[in-house]
């Protein structure tokens, strides 16, 4: 096997962790794609040292975590004046679902629906709710870690994660159960 | 906030999001990657990243940096100590207060013609630039409002 195609499997094998990980942070498929090429262009750098390591899925999560929300502060707070504002405040006023859900099919989604469905919901959350919702499950980061990378408040981490759930569980129709019935939730 | 609400939220979410998964990616992304890994593996040693390059080259580019700061740090320790510079240090200084005098006497003509213009010709001057800086940012507010505004299926 030559070193591209050595390269090639590597990128097989983890381009959909990285790419998970950039989709579900920014919520935008073209900057996920621009953040998942930068982070193999930089592993390509590093390759010799990476190829046989155990850790080499964590330096590339942690690489895309970190490019991620760079590229957020970065890039976003340019233009958030003009838009982000306006989501953030929609997203708290509008308790609705804003993408099409039909009442009487959703709850009956085949898995891979579902997985699209939840993945929907989940990005349409404002950034301010999304990144350390995000953060806290899928990177599993403690409040406080995320407080500090996203240099806000622990309150306000707390908060916007609270916020989050609330409104996921809003537009995912979920109703949460009795604490003896032993399932948190169902969808309705 | 009840502590209690927070927690079967938490679990209910939690539960929702633990089965996702990962999303695959784009099928074309590969291939850009790979195409991206070409070209980048095309460019000379010399333009990619210090910390690429072969050691020696690394070490001799180090060597060279800690020259020139050796040398700067040198030079200004000559000059706030009046030590005698060498030739090639004074002319060089000589040819830098040449171009600041130019500057200067750009500067004063600039001056002298925006005091013959009077404060009519600026203030409109003003209000034009202004004008435009409004235009510019309504139509980018206009724009990145039709561009980033959600896809509604």
């Amino acid at each position: 096997m030559t070193d591209a195609q050595q390269f090639e499997a590597f990128l097989h094998n983890y381009q959909n962790m990285v790419f998970s990980t950039a989709m579900r942070l920014t919520a935008n498929p073209s900057e996920a794609e621009d953040i998942t090429q930068e982070v193999f262009l930089r592993a390509y750098e590093r390759f010799g040292e990476l190829q046989g390591s155990p850790t080499v899925a964590g330096w590339l999560k942690t690489v895309a975590r970190n490019l991620s929300l760079n590229h957020l502060s970065r890039y976003r707070s340019r233009w958030s004046f003009f838009s982000e504002m306006v989501r953030d405040q929609e997203a708290d006023d509008e308790p609705t679902v804003d993408f099409p859900a039909p009442d009487d099919t959703h709850a009956n989604l085949a898995a891979g629906d579902r997985r699209e469905f939840v993945e929907k919901a989940l990005q349409s959350l404002p950034a301010s709710q999304r990144v350390p919702l995000v953060l806290h499950h899928f990177e599993d980061l403690q409040y406080d870690e995320i407080a500090e990378k996203l240099g806000v408040s622990l309150g306000k981490v707390k908060t916007d994660i609270f916020r989050g759930r609330e409104a996921l569980r809003r537009k995912l129709r979920l109703k949460l159960n009795e604490e003896e019935s032993g399932q948190p939730c169902e969808r309705v | 906030m009840n502590p209690e609400y927070e927690k079967q939220l938490e679990a209910c979410v939690r539960r929702e999001l633990e089965a996702l998964g990962e999303m695959p990616a784009p099928s074309a992304l590969a291939k850009r990657i790979m195409r991206a890994v070409e070209q980048r593996a095309a460019v000379p040693w010399y333009r990619r990243a210090w910390s690429t390059w072969p050691g020696s080259w690394q070490a001799a580019g180090l060597a060279a940096l800690l020259l020139a700061f050796g040398g700067l740090c040198a030079g200004a320790w000559m000059v706030t100590h009046d030590i005698t510079t060498p030739g090639w240090f004074t002319t060089g200084v000589a040819d830098a207060s040449a171009i600041w005098r130019v500057l200067e006497v750009l500067a004063t003509t600039a001056a002298s013609l925006i005091g013959r213009l009077g404060v009519g010709v600026l203030v409109m001057g003003a209000a034009v630039v202004f004008g435009a800086w409004v235009t510019c940012i309504g139509l980018g507010t206009a724009y990145v409002r039709l561009a980033m505004r959600p896809a509604v299926n």
